[in-house]
């Protein structure tokens, strides 16, 4: 069956994904990813947020095969991409492109700003007037960026131009890996906005990645919060927004500056600071949020809770994500 | 301190000025009104700066000192020349590709590198000399071929410093070749600093090679050399020591100029690309 | 600059106190590079009472971290020329020789920047890195300081604080490390607490723990803080007043309650409609302020907003607005503020509520 058979099909499979880096001498292996499964549909876009460590950049890189997952496989479009080498590879990344943080640094500082643009189309035939195309699509003007150095833009037209790069090849997909997060808030509102005009004129759906809960909510039609390398909650962005069930997923809506609300749920008051203070490892067995988690069990150190089901397209991986605690649940309605 | 005084215009353009008219004066020396090197007169030894026709006087055997500098800087610069060439494009090109590629061709090559760097220089100059022959090609070819690992180094260094870097994975990630990748990504980065470097090697590469000349293992004994120059005068120091200050100051005023080039240029060219 | 600074903050009880304990009056701070100089930070003034919060938000180029590091005369060994007052406790800052600076920078005034990792020296094990302020600051002896260490770090809520003090900063993770870093700011009990960017590196929720234990210490020692930001939200839950810089001034200053569910000037009201909020639904377009800053040293005379402002006139362009008060407490600059016409544009219900419900 080709993809064009399978109604709503989807554009990225991403299919028990881990991304394990070995340790030099002693055992200091890094599960960066474990065992991840999710998917982006045709014309959607996926959130995915987490902290520092959570694993959300390694696994866009393992997407791409740069380098290639530990274990799992990713498939595009149909295609399986684990396993491909060399020119096939190559040609299948052409349709997912990707933006990176630092704008300033994602651009070659000694090459003018066409060159750059026009890079991805080397090997295939190319007029110039894909790159002004591009160029004007994010906004800028193409006469007068076309000569100029990276040093010379700033960060908003820095992430502009790595986002016209990608425009070149024609991808479907777009990963964003915390594209707008050093960016200043009226930029980041530029390129936001940006985004959201190439969705509609262009169809690119995208796979956001983002540590700031408000700018993946106004990007994402779902929305996948990982924690420690494992995705603890997945769901409609609605949902996720209005009725987390996973407690990381509430504390994390909690802390979002300028959000706190009267019975905010405080799991690190609640169990102790020295608990919020320990960075538990990938290794560790059962629930890998259970250190800072104001509900923990002897249960949550005992078996890790799987990612499961609970109705309307919302997964969520904790033991108790199924019983109702009052307090909790009482918080999060008044959210 | 040194660093400060780079900066200054003045110093920086006198040095490029000073280079240049080494430079030219060695390539058009048989156009220039000065004698023939190698000319002896025993009439007129040891004759002082200043002199009737020897703008800078006479050596033991009463050739004069100028034409003999400008002569032996000829020795000096191509041997520079070829080791700054050499190491750029060998040991560059060695370097990069173990950057990029990391892992056993990295560590094969740079193995290599550090083989031929750990042997005493000296001696193994020493020992080539003997072996390969002292014309000026091969002085040339042995201090070039030591200089590349060097340069090898420098380049490695300053290639994983990029490889790292956002833009070369934006690269990878629109599906460029590795090759397109070294030569469009990583070249343009790493070749600013390592002329930059060159530059001083090349007031080394002098240095080094008129201390060979000083101990008779560079070019044979008519071609003037400034080393060679400095250990003819050796034993007149206590009476006519400018035949050993002359071409010393002149070395030393060279190399100099050199390195502030090369600090110069790595600070320039530091400021143009720096993300 | 009229010369009056506006009083920015009250004491906590209402009353405006005779003697506030920092007052900051048309500090100008002037960068010359390439031949060609820029104001980095143009005729700023404020003052701050003994324990009020003030917040301070910009962009990058609003010239809010320079006016930090003017304030405590940390740009004095780089080219940069700070004219106008900073009088803390009476004392001008800016034409305070150095040795005395050093007396009260960390003494009186604690300062906490944004990336721990370099603000905290990677070789010197922690506890004795805030040892060391108090063997300078307070002449204790090497003993004693140590154990004072130990007492600050666990002030912070870092647990095991005995073998914690015994590590060095990279066996820390990012929180611990700024918390180290506030002990090391509060050790001496200073009367003020600077947060410059303070929690910008860390991870969202650690940033909450941070910003919370500032709160708390600030209650517990009764220190007036200082917090620089970029993130309005920041602010939002933690400051009494707030002060808004753009192109180095403020441009709007008061109550935080009032600058962000009133604002005046066309730009915070710009910044304020820009950030996303967590209860729009997906895919809604932000409003967005076009254009961007324009670049330090091409700065003309006019308002340096005028170029992306919607209700820029002749006016704007020919000179720029001054700071003039609008009822205690509450200041902005610009020609055409909201609610020039009669009656405010409330932004936002929903982040009155949450400021109402934040204290």
């Amino acid at each position: 069956m080709t993809i064009a058979e399978v109604p709503n099909a989807n554009l990225l499979d991403v299919d028990g994904v881990s991304v394990i880096f070995p340790g030099r001498g002693g055992d200091t292996t890094v599960r960066a990813v474990q065992d991840v499964s999710l998917n982006v549909r045709q014309g959607e876009n996926l959130g995915l947020v987490g902290e520092s460590g959570c694993g959300k950049s390694s696994l866009a890189r393992a997407i791409m095969q740069l380098p290639p997952p530990t274990s799992g496989r990713v498939r595009f479009n149909g295609t399986e991409l684990t396993g491909l080498r060399g020119r096939e590879l190559r040609q299948q990344r052409r349709r997912i492109q990707m933006v990176f943080q630092d704008p300033i640094a994602s651009l070659n500082p000694r090459r003018r700003i066409g060159r750059i643009v026009s890079e991805p189309l080397r090997s295939t035939d190319v007029s110039d007037d894909v790159v002004d195309n591009a160029l004007t699509a994010v906004g800028l003007e193409p006469g007068t960026v076309r000569k100029k150095y990276a040093s010379e833009l700033s960060g908003g037209q820095c992430q502009r131009v790595s986002i016209a790069r990608a425009l070149v090849s024609e991808p479907d997909l777009l990963i964003c890996d915390e594209a707008v997060s050093a960016l200043d808030v009226s930029i980041q509102a530029q390129i936001l906005n940006l985004l959201e005009e190439l969705r509609q004129s262009r169809g690119i759906s995208l796979l956001f990645i983002s540590h700031d809960l408000a700018v993946v909510r106004n990007v994402s039609d779902r929305v996948a919060v990982m924690y420690l390398g494992k995705v603890c909650e997945l769901a409609p962005a609605d949902e996720i927004f209005m009725r987390p069930r996973h407690p990381y997923t509430r504390l994390l809506l909690d802390s979002i500056p300028g959000r706190r609300a009267v019975g905010a749920v405080r799991p690190v008051a609640a169990v102790s600071p020295a608990a919020a203070q320990v960075v538990p490892t990938p290794e560790t067995v059962g629930c890998p949020f259970r250190a800072r988690c104001p509900r923990a069990e002897p249960i949550c150190a005992e078996s890790e809770p799987p990612l499961i089901d609970i109705g309307s397209g919302h997964m969520a991986a904790c033991h108790f994500v199924t019983k109702p605690d009052t307090r909790e649940s009482r918080a999060a309605d008044q959210n | 301190m040194r660093g400060a005084v780079a900066r200054h215009g003045i110093v920086r353009t006198l040095s490029f000025v000073w280079i240049a008219l080494v430079i030219l004066a060695a390539i058009f020396a048989s156009l220039l009104p000065i004698p023939k090197p190698d000319a002896l007169d025993p009439f007129r030894r040891l004759l002082l700066p200043g002199s009737a026709g020897h703008l800078l006087g006479t050596d033991d055997l009463g050739r004069d000192i100028l034409s003999r500098l400008i002569y032996g800087a000829r020795v000096s610069l191509i041997v520079g020349a070829a080791s700054f060439v050499c190491g750029l494009i060998a040991g560059g090109a060695i370097g990069i590709v173990a950057g990029y590629a990391k892992g056993k061709v990295e560590r094969v090559l740079m193995w290599a590198m550090d083989v031929i760097l750990s042997f005493p220089a000296l001696v193994l100059l020493i020992g080539l000399v003997a072996y390969v022959g002292r014309s000026l090609f091969d002085i040339s070819a042995v201090l070039g071929f030591l200089a590349i690992p060097i340069y090898a180094r420098i380049a490695r260094a300053q290639t994983l410093s990029f490889t790292e870097r956002d833009f070369v994975l934006a690269a990878r990630a629109s599906g460029s070749r590795p090759r397109d990748i070294l030569l469009y990504e990583l070249l343009p980065n790493v070749w600013p600093p390592m002329v930059a470097y060159g530059l001083v090697a090349v007031g080394l590469t002098i240095v080094v090679e008129g201390s060979l000349s000083f101990l008779g293992l560079s070019v044979s004994a008519p071609t003037p050399s400034w080393g060679g120059m400095i250990a003819g005068g050796e034993n007149y120091l206590r009476n006519d020591p400018g035949l050993v200050l002359i071409p010393s100051a002149v070395m030393c005023l060279t190399v100099l100029a050199f390195n502030i080039a090369g600090e110069a240029l790595g600070a320039k060219t530091s400021k143009v690309g720096r993300a | 600059m009229t010369g009056t600074p506006v009083a920015a903050t009250s004491r906590p009880d209402g009353t405006a106190s005779a003697d506030p304990l920092l007052v900051v009056e048309s500090l100008t701070t002037t960068f010359g590079i390439d031949g060609s100089e820029f104001r980095a930070v143009d005729g700023v003034s404020f003052e701050l009472q003994r324990g009020a919060t003030l917040g301070i938000v910009g962009e990058s180029g609003s010239g809010k971290s320079v006016l930090t590091r003017s304030i405590l005369g940390l740009l004095r060994r780089q080219r940069a020329q700070v004219t106008g007052s900073a009088r803390f406790e009476g004392r001008d800052l800016i034409s305070a020789p150095e040795k005395e600076l050093r007396g009260i920078r960390g003494a009186g005034i604690g300062i906490i920047f944004q990336d721990p990792m370099t603000a905290l020296n990677p070789v010197m094990k922690v506890g004795k890195q805030v040892a060391e302020v108090l063997t300078v600051h307070k002449g204790m002896n090497r003993a004693e300081a140590n154990r004072r260490a130990v007492e600050l770090l666990d002030e912070v809520h870092i647990p095991s604080a005995r073998t914690r003090a015994g590590q060095y900063p990279h066996e820390l993770s990012g929180g611990m490390r700024q918390r180290v870093a506030i002990a090391a700011a509060i050790a001496c009990r200073p009367r003020l607490l600077i947060a410059d960017e303070a929690t910008t590196a860390l991870d969202v929720t650690i940033q909450a723990e941070i910003l919370d234990l500032l709160d708390e210490l600030r209650r517990d020692l009764h220190m007036s803080m200082l917090l620089i930001s970029h993130d309005l939200g920041v602010v939002m839950g933690r400051c009494d007043h707030v002060a808004v810089m753009y192109a180095g001034r403020i441009v709007e200053l008061g109550r935080t309650t009032d600058v962000l569910v009133h604002p005046m000037m066309p730009y915070t009201r710009g910044l304020l409609d820009a950030i996303p909020k967590v209860d729009d639904p997906a895919h809604t377009r932000l409003a967005v302020i076009p254009g961007q800053i324009s670049p330090a040293h091409v700065r003309a005379p006019g308002c340096s907003f005028e170029s992306r402002c919607a209700l820029a006139d002749d006016q704007c362009r020919a000179a720029a607005p001054e700071l003039q008060p609008a009822g205690a407490e509450r200041s902005y600059a610009c020609w055409h503020p909201a609610g020039a016409d009669g009656g405010t544009v409330p932004v936002d219900e929903r982040i009155e509520s949450t400021l109402g419900q934040a204290r």
